[in-house]
């Protein structure tokens, strides 16, 4: 139950200002709903590790259907089988990351792996601080298997 | 086996009369020993029991005695009963002692430590100590025959209520009646807890459809061993108090630490309190390690040293991991208590209480959990360039593990042309290609061969080298008189003058009569002329 002290973004000013303030940090995002078990464990997830990643990363939580503002811009919640959606911000620039799933622009699958997670927010950090827009996962999630 | 046949048979053949008879018997002796008895010093009569109770405790009389049944009064068979009303007097009037005498008694005692102190007093205290576990095993023995008769009348109480004590008081106070168990509610209250009252109401209620009732007989002989259990617990109450009101005149600080009852078996395991103050702490824990208390069966296996540090109330119940460290503790401060109280510079025990606030502090500080550290923030993963840049020495490194033309030239095949092969030692072919074939005439040298694969000398290393060959050389020289290297030419008109001297070796060699052409040669010395030396070489 850690995931409730992580910050919650209330409104579509709370997110745009979460994305704007970071300077050289990454800001991740997970947009979903927090009664979902799968969204759950990933919070959980999310929590064990902001405190190891909080050199170069900061992880805020934001609830679909409190703030709708960016449902249509992001795409979210149009398929019912994604679980919850991950993304990167750098300096307010939308990170995209090659997972080998065909959508760049998210992540939308359960990794279970603390220390996989890690090590793709580092890749991230490392291409935003290259200037890169696009940058390659460590590991290839195209055969990753979704329950439904 | 016989005999005790032979008693079976008496048994079911006997009459009421001889029942009444064998009843009887027992009885009057008993009552004729206690009358003998009372004539003797009560001093006497004590010591007597504690020699003699290791032979013959009251738990082996009730065994050996052939018909329990037919007995009227078990309380009989306690050993300290006769004795219960003296002991009690004794407490009192040792108690309501006029300090004066004690001050004195101590200040010998303190003095003559090795010696058998003659206070009578004294040796009460002393005999109070084993007095005590002999009540305890009373207690057990008149608990397990309670327990005995009891369990027809409500068998889940031995296992719902486990101290001894209360479950001869509550036997006590219910006595049968497992129905009205209710009513009762109130008296059980002072000594039992609430859920555990409700348990036993429960449990109570459930065995009243199956209840044997007991007739009044039997029933008072199961009280009259209930209040005998109750009587003896008293006594025991009785003489700790006693015990401690005395030692926290002797030993004010050190009963202060570890109680009155831990503080009499030290006192009473080193001698006196000038010995308990000249021992050392670390020896403290190990006094009184097979001490009778530890006869309680769950002896710790994690902690060798069990003795009466460790089972006082201030050890005894802390989690194993960390009595060793609280006994190594507090048996540093009841050293030190106890040279406070051989030099009585604090009567009232304050050091005592000091120091058992301190100790508790610890035990506090080593109860609590172990702090969880916060995870610790990763490094930011910013790629370092290395350091290797390109250079001459890079380049040639590199160069030594390029593949050699020669090689190159072997991977190709010309078209149209066998290849020559050679068989290696494996009885592989192994083909040329066109190793042999790129020039004209099929000679290897057409190629240039790669020498960058040579064995190569750093300078560093080819004048480490030189150095020592030098040495070498000097050495040889030394040892080996007639090295040929050495000998050089010299003109002999210029050394006609010496020729005698040095040179006589060498002109020797030429022979008896030395001619002209021998007496040019010489023969020099390296370490006055190295420089020549060198050049020859």
């Amino acid at each position: 139950m850690g995931s409730i002290f992580l910050p919650h973004l209330r409104t579509g000013w709370h997110v745009d200002q979460a994305i704007l303030s970071e300077d050289d940090r990454l800001v991740i995002i997970r947009f979903g709903r927090e009664e979902e078990t799968q969204c759950m464990i990933m919070d959980e997830i999310l929590y064990s590790i902001s405190e190891k990643i909080k050199n170069f990363a900061v992880v805020y939580l934001c609830n679909i259907d409190k703030v709708p503002d960016f449902n249509a811009m992001y795409e979210l919640d149009q398929d019912r089988s994604e679980p919850f959606t991950i993304m990167f911000f750098h300096r307010n620039k939308h990170m995209m990351c090659d997972f080998g799933t065909g959508n760049n622009n998210k992540l939308n699958f359960m990794i279970n792996d603390k220390q996989e997670l890690i090590d793709i927010i580092e890749t991230i950090y490392r291409g935003a601080k290259k200037g890169k827009g696009l940058v390659v996962s460590p590991r290839d999630y195209s055969a990753i298997r979704r329950d439904r | 086996m016989e005999d005790y046949e032979k008693e079976l048979l008496d048994d079911f053949g006997s009459d009421s009369d001889e029942h009444e008879q064998i009843e009887e018997k027992p009885e009057l002796e008993v009552e004729t020993e206690h009358e003998e008895k009372s004539e003797v010093p009560f001093e006497e009569r004590l010591e007597e029991l504690l020699r003699n109770y290791t032979l013959s405790n009251s738990y082996h009389a009730i065994l050996n005695e052939s018909n329990i049944e037919n007995i009227d009064n078990l309380t009989k068979f306690s050993k300290i009963l006769p004795l219960l009303a003296e002991i009690k007097s004794k407490i009192e009037e040792y108690s309501s002692h006029n300090d004066q005498d004690e001050d004195y008694w101590e200040l010998i005692n303190s003095i003559t430590s090795d010696s058998e102190p003659q206070s009578q007093e004294y040796r009460f205290i002393l005999s109070i100590n084993e007095l005590s576990t002999i009540i305890n095993q009373e207690i057990t023995t008149f608990y397990s025959l309670v327990k005995l008769q009891y369990k027809v009348v409500f068998p889940e109480l031995e296992s719902i209520v486990i101290n001894p004590i209360d479950y001869v008081k509550i036997v006590c106070i219910i006595k049968q009646d497992l129905k009205g168990i209710r009513t009762y509610e109130s008296e059980l209250k002072p000594f039992i807890t609430n859920e555990k009252i409700l348990v036993i109401i429960m449990a109570a209620l459930q065995q009243v459809t199956n209840q044997f009732i007991l007739n009044d007989q039997d029933l008072h002989k199961l009280l009259s061993c209930c209040r005998l259990v109750l009587e003896l617990d008293d006594l025991l109450h009785d003489l700790s108090s006693f015990i401690s009101q005395k030692l926290s005149k002797i030993a004010p600080n050190v009963n202060a630490i570890i109680g009155s009852i831990t503080t009499s078996q030290l006192l009473i395991a080193t001698g006196s309190l000038k010995q308990l103050a000249l021992t050392q702490a670390c020896n403290l824990p190990a006094i009184g390690v097979r001490d009778l208390s530890s006869q309680t069966k769950n002896v710790s296996k994690v902690i060798r040293q069990t003795g009466y540090l460790y089972h006082s109330d201030i050890v005894k119940y802390l989690p194993d991991d960390i009595q060793r460290s609280v006994m190594r503790i507090i048996s540093g401060k009841v050293i030190l208590a106890a040279r406070i109280d051989l030099s009585r510079s604090s009567p009232n025990g304050e050091f005592g209480q000091k120091y058992l606030d301190e100790i508790k502090l610890k035990i506090e500080k080593l109860l609590e959990p172990p702090e969880n550290q916060p995870d610790k923030a990763l490094p930011l993963p910013v790629e370092i360039k290395s350091k290797k840049r390109g250079g001459r020495r890079f380049r040639k490194m590199k160069e030594r593990f390029q593949m050699s033309e020669l090689r190159k030239a072997q991977n190709k095949m010309e078209f149209g042309k066998q290849e020559d092969s050679i068989m290696d030692s494996y009885g592989e072919e192994i083909g040329l290609g066109m190793s042999r074939s790129s020039g004209s005439n099929g000679r290897i040298g057409a190629i240039k061969i790669n020498t960058n694969t040579n064995a190569k000398m750093s300078k560093a290393m080819t004048n480490r080298l030189q150095q020592s060959n030098k040495k070498a050389n000097t050495q040889r020289n030394s040892i080996y008189d007639d090295d040929f290297d050495s000998i050089i030419l010299a003109n002999p008109a210029s050394n006609k003058s010496n020729e005698n001297g040095s040179n006589s070796k060498v002109s020797k060699l030429g022979g008896r009569t030395p001619n002209s052409w021998l007496s040019g040669i010489t023969k020099t010395d390296d370490n006055e002329n190295p420089l020549k030396r060198k050049k020859i070489d």
